[in-house]
């Protein structure tokens, strides 16, 4: 890591310009001059795909632009943050949580005591209620069983007589039979609530007093358990990053073959003779390749020299020979990429960096990335030409 | 604003000062500051809620103004 001073980058911009080294220093001193004015002015100044300066209580600030950004923290590009469920809280938080959580539970529970409660009694006063009508409603059923019999004797005259006897009897016989257990059941079943009734505020009260209990306890045991469990999964840093790991490779590999799952699938449910269009489908997948040439920008195809520079693309070798990287380049045209050859300055030695792909955006060649074959997959960097 | 410069001129800048802090190299320009990477490692942070999440690694930009312009 060099620092690059005021000559070093005067004379890089010559370069890049074709000015003459003093025309760029003109324009170098411009431009701070600008700089520094807004630090006086107070009006941010914006330069395109660079970055925004502006004063901030006297201290100039600069604001990197959202291109920039991406492009220095390309590395990383793509990371989101990740869910801790409960790990590493013991180190630094365990009294925050106890402390807070049992407060915020018995809280809503003791008024769910005051409410509970009288809703309990309410039931028990209306209990008594509802059994009086019960009692009254029980003869009516009973007499519709023996409506039936009558209508099957309706229906047939033979076992009239006889079961019109047996139903009279029956229905003579019957009602107050049940009618009077009823009755003794509803003054048994009043008299029983009256009792519990009675024995409500204490009884129930406790009922509820233990229940509530042993839920906040079993809950307290479920959260410490939870939190354990959870700990002892936390405590291996490696295993958290992994799902999201293999997300996205199941995402890859559902993007790369969404045709190939779906006709595999339709193929199991389908006839064999429809398993025939599976070829032109994967077919269908590579055939972008023929499509790609005539965009301006892609993976595949013929290198688009209109677009000579300022593209991004994948760097998959960087050698310090240009036989060396020709050779590459050979192989990789050979597979179909297209291909480019730069020569950059690292540290003094020049390097041959080989690069695949023609991108607009950082976004578009670390998706390309995706489908690369394997010794390309995991060794390249995006880098700009 | 009295733009002088040459959009040539700036663009030129802004892609060579790009490409220079893109190889970690840091760039000082005078009467302005310097610019140059630096890495934030992976870092843990729980909201009020309670939740815990582990923000990934990222290498920003961080520019530093001159001392003078302080003033």
């Amino acid at each position: 890591m060099t620092t690059v001073n005021r000559e070093q980058l005067i004379t890089l911009l010559a370069e890049r310009t074709g000015m003459d080294e003093d025309r760029v220093g003109q324009q170098f001193a411009e431009l701070t001059n600008h700089i520094q004015r807004v630090e006086t002015g107070r009006d941010p100044v914006r330069i395109e795909g660079f970055g925004t300066f502006k004063t901030v209580q006297d201290r100039l600030e600069f604001v990197p632009s959202e291109i920039l950004s991406t492009e220095i923290n390309n590395k990383y590009a793509g990371m989101k943050p990740i869910e801790l469920i409960g790990a590493f809280k013991e180190p630094d938080g365990t009294d925050v949580p106890v402390a807070g959580r049992p407060d915020e539970a018995e809280v809503p529970e003791s008024r769910e005591k005051e409410i509970e409660v009288p809703e309990l009694n309410g039931n028990g006063s209306d209990s008594p209620e509802k059994e009086i009508p019960e009692t009254e409603s029980v003869p009516p059923p009973e007499i519709s069983p023996g409506a039936p019999p009558k209508e099957q004797a309706d229906r047939d005259p033979v076992f009239r007589q006889e079961e019109m006897q047996d139903g009279d009897n029956e229905d003579s016989a019957a009602p107050p039979v049940p009618a009077a257990p009823a009755a003794a059941k509803a003054e048994v079943g009043s008299q029983e609530a009256t009792k519990s009734l009675d024995n409500d505020p204490l009884g129930k009260a406790i009922v509820i007093l233990a229940v509530i209990l042993t839920l906040s306890v079993a809950g307290w045991l479920a959260y410490d358990f939870g939190l354990f469990g959870s700990h002892g999964a936390g405590s291996e840093s490696s295993p958290s990053p992994g799902p999201p790991a293999e997300q996205q490779r199941m995402e890859r590999e559902n993007a790369g073959q969404p045709g190939e799952q779906a006709i595999g699938e339709g193929g199991d449910n389908a006839e064999p003779a429809e398993q025939q269009p599976e070829p032109p489908g994967e077919q269908g997948n590579e055939t972008p390749t023929s499509t790609v040439e005539t965009e301006p920008y892609g993976l595949y195809g013929e290198f688009n020299e209109d677009i000579d520079s300022g593209f991004f693309t994948i760097v998959v070798h960087s050698l310090r020979t240009m036989e060396l990287a020709e050779e590459k380049k050979q192989g990789l045209v050979q597979e179909g990429f297209r291909t480019r050859i730069k020569e950059t300055d690292i540290n003094g030695s020049t390097y041959y960096r080989v690069g695949i792909g023609q991108f607009s955006t950082i976004s578009a060649a670390q998706e390309a990335v995706r489908e690369l074959p394997e010794p390309y997959q995991n060794n390249n960097f995006i880098n700009r030409f | 604003m009295t733009y002088r410069m040459d959009q040539e001129f700036v663009q030129a800048f802004v892609e060579v000062v790009r490409e220079q802090i893109a190889q970690r190299n840091s760039v000082r320009i005078d009467g302005v500051g310097s610019f140059r990477v630096e890495h934030r490692k992976q870092f843990q942070k729980q909201y009020d809620n309670g939740r815990v999440v582990m923000m990934p690694p990222k290498d920003t930009i961080s520019f530093t103004p001159e001392k003078q312009l302080q003033s």
